[in-house]
């Protein structure tokens, strides 16, 4: 393969020209790798956030106004046996007020099963003092958010009142406190969910049903069976995030316009140091021609002149851009959060697949790049390049 | 001697340059040159000399007029065919040497093979022989800018004959060296011409080098005026 031997000779014979062609597509790629990794973070952060600590299905009253749902346990063991479901959780919502000694918060009280809630919602993962799967054989305990304890004066194994009117006032010992980080913690309690009802006075329903499932991308399809076959109100995390999914969807459109510009400013870098090298080897291109090279071996020449110049490019691109991902990661970049639903840090996903897309982009951008200078090559007259200075 | 076909035959070969009025750098040129023929070329600046090199080179193409390399007419080739021709049986030295810059004497050498196709230990072989014929056995590994102006045209004449062409073309190939230097180039040729029994067409403005020809042919504006 003499074409080959002669590009690579050709390409780094000079140096300095050759380095910034490599360069030009070194920092395209890692551009785009940095950009792919933010955008995988920042997709994969939204669907674990919306997909983790939250039921990927909720089935809510069909009548709003009364607010209920009836039947909940015959409806409940419908949706396990759905194929797909892993726990299904009924809960009972109300709002109550909080007593202990003279303290008083008011509170938004969750009567759940305490099993069921802790496979769809992950409680137990937020548990800072007590246990959450107590309440199974606890017929008055409670957990508070570890503000709501604060903010009352309780400890664990303290007691409170529960107040409400029209209700009984009952006496709940704490037996957990939950930390999730969020306002929910100045607010939230559980108890046992036919404690719950009793308080209330209303045995026999729930205000909604969270639904957990084995594939978080399953959830619509479930969900309208749900809907179909069980006549209930469901909205998957999927219809819920809606906006933001879609959002994300149409920011994607402008972030791939973003990543032909920059493969375009890279490929006239390549396309704009191979015409200069096919100028200044005008005469050697002559010389091969007058040795016997054809028009399609210069065509090759120069095409592996920007093959090789990429090849380097996006590998050293490549690693580049794993770096500064990495780097970036390490950094945890504060973002605005009324802007990104809720995100701390700026999240980034190192995604293998991505690295191989911006690489093999690069790749497609190069050839396409030499095309136009390696033909004007071929192209050449003979005796006009040989004569040239 | 047998009347054989020759190995090069123009017929009413012109070439002709078009701005404003036609130009005829070459003008109905008709010759027969023979396998083995040493041919010298003379003529005045501008007369077309370089243009009928151009030409049977396959480097041009002529405006009308057929040329036959070999009895094959090699006018209507496809750049493929012609490609392959100027590898496997023409091998130019010009009057600047023109070698690849960034390869030793002996891949500037090597390069006609493996532009044949030839395996490189082969091409290495072949190209160290004829580094050896012109006198350059140690010089091999050195690159144009580190060698002289007659070295490097030794070093153009052998990478010529690499592909042991059918026929050698020299345009001036003395043209750019002092006289002594010339000389010993030009003998070099000469004596090739006589141990290979290839064709060679040198163009020269030294008469006593045309002298030494087997046959002189002269040209004046375009047009072939002795053979
Ligand atoms: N590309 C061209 N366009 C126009 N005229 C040309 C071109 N190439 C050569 N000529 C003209 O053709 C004539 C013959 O040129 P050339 O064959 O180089 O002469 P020589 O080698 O005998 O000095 C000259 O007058 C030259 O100016
Ligand atoms: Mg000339």
């Amino acid at each position: 393969m003499y074409e080959l031997k002669i590009a690579l000779r050709q390409v780094f014979s000079r140096k300095k020209q050759t380095f910034f062609a490599i360069l030009a597509v070194a920092l395209a790629v890692a551009v785009i790798t940095v950009m792919m990794a933010m955008l995988s973070g920042f997709q994969g952060e939204l669907i674990k956030s919306s997909t983790e600590n939250n039921p990927h299905i909720v089935i809510n009253p069909q009548d709003e106004k009364e607010g209920f749902i009836h039947l909940y346990r015959y409806n409940s063991a419908l949706i396990s046996d759905k194929e797909g479901v892993i726990a299904v959780s009924p809960k009972y919502l109300g709002q109550a007020a909080l007593e202990h000694k003279d303290n008083a918060e008011g509170i938004s009280l969750q009567g759940i099963e305490p099993e069921a809630e802790d496979k769809v919602m992950r409680v137990s993962k937020d548990i800072v003092e007590g246990s959450f799967l107590s309440l199974t054989h606890t017929r008055h305990g409670i957990v508070l958010g570890d503000k709501l304890a604060e903010n009352l004066g309780v400890q664990l194994g303290d007691r409170v009142d529960a107040v409400f009117p029209g209700s009984k006032t009952t006496s709940f010992k704490v037996i957990g406190l939950v930390h999730t980080g969020t306002a929910a913690d100045e607010v939230t309690a559980y108890a046992r969910l036919d404690s719950v009802q009793e308080f209330f006075n209303e045995p026999g329903v729930v205000s909604t049903i969270g639904i957990r499932v084995a594939d978080p991308y399953k959830a619509d399809s479930i969900s309208s069976s749900i809907e179909r076959e069980n006549e209930l109100n469901a909205v998957s995390w999927i219809e819920a995030n809606a906006e933001i999914l879609n959002l994300l969807n149409t920011q994607k459109v402008f972030v791939n316009v973003f990543y032909i510009l920059i493969y375009g400013i890279a490929g006239f870098g390549i396309a704009n140091t191979l015409i200069t090298i096919v100028a200044q080897r005008t005469r050697e291109i002559g010389i091969l021609k007058a040795m016997g090279a054809s028009q399609k071996s210069i065509m090759i020449v120069f095409l592996f002149q920007s093959v090789i110049l990429g090849a380097i490019g996006l590998v050293l691109g490549t690693i580049l851009g794993y770096i500064a991902t990495i780097t970036l990661q390490s950094y945890k970049i504060a973002v605005p959060q009324e802007m990104y639903f809720g995100l701390q840090t700026l999240p980034l996903e190192v995604e293998p697949l991505n690295f191989v897309y911006a690489a093999f982009f690069a790749f497609i951008i190069n050839i396409i790049s030499g095309i136009y200078p390696a033909r004007k090559a071929a192209k050449l007259d003979p005796v006009k390049a040989i004569e040239s200075a | 001697m047998t009347e054989e076909s020759p190995i090069i035959e123009l017929k009413n070969l012109t070439k002709s340059y078009k701005n404003g009025m036609e130009f005829r750098a070459l003008d109905n040129a008709n010759l027969k040159i023979k396998k083995g023929e040493f041919v010298a070329i003379v003529g005045p600046s501008g007369s077309g000399k370089s243009t009928l090199m151009h030409l049977i080179g396959l480097l041009d193409t002529p405006s009308s007029g057929t040329l036959l390399i070999d009895r094959n007419n090699v006018t209507n080739m496809s750049d493929k065919e012609r490609s392959e021709i100027r590898n496997k049986m023409l091998g130019f030295v010009f009057q600047y040497h023109h070698l690849l810059p960034d390869f030793t004497a002996l891949e500037n050498v090597m390069m006609p093979l493996l532009i044949a196709g030839k395996k490189r230990k082969e091409a290495k072989e072949t190209a160290e022989k004829l580094l050896k014929e012109v006198g350059l056995e140690d010089r091999m590994d050195h690159k144009p800018g580190e060698l002289s102006g007659g070295q490097n045209q030794r070093v153009a004449i052998a990478r010529a004959l690499s592909c042991s062409p059918a026929i050698v073309l020299g345009d001036e190939p003395t043209g750019n060296l002092d006289t002594k230097t010339g000389d010993m180039i030009y003998e070099l040729l000469r004596q090739l011409n006589k141990e290979y029994n290839q064709t060679f067409i040198v163009v020269t403005h030294n008469d006593d080098m045309a002298l030494k020809a087997d046959r002189i042919i002269r040209l004046v504006d375009g047009k072939i005026t002795v053979q």
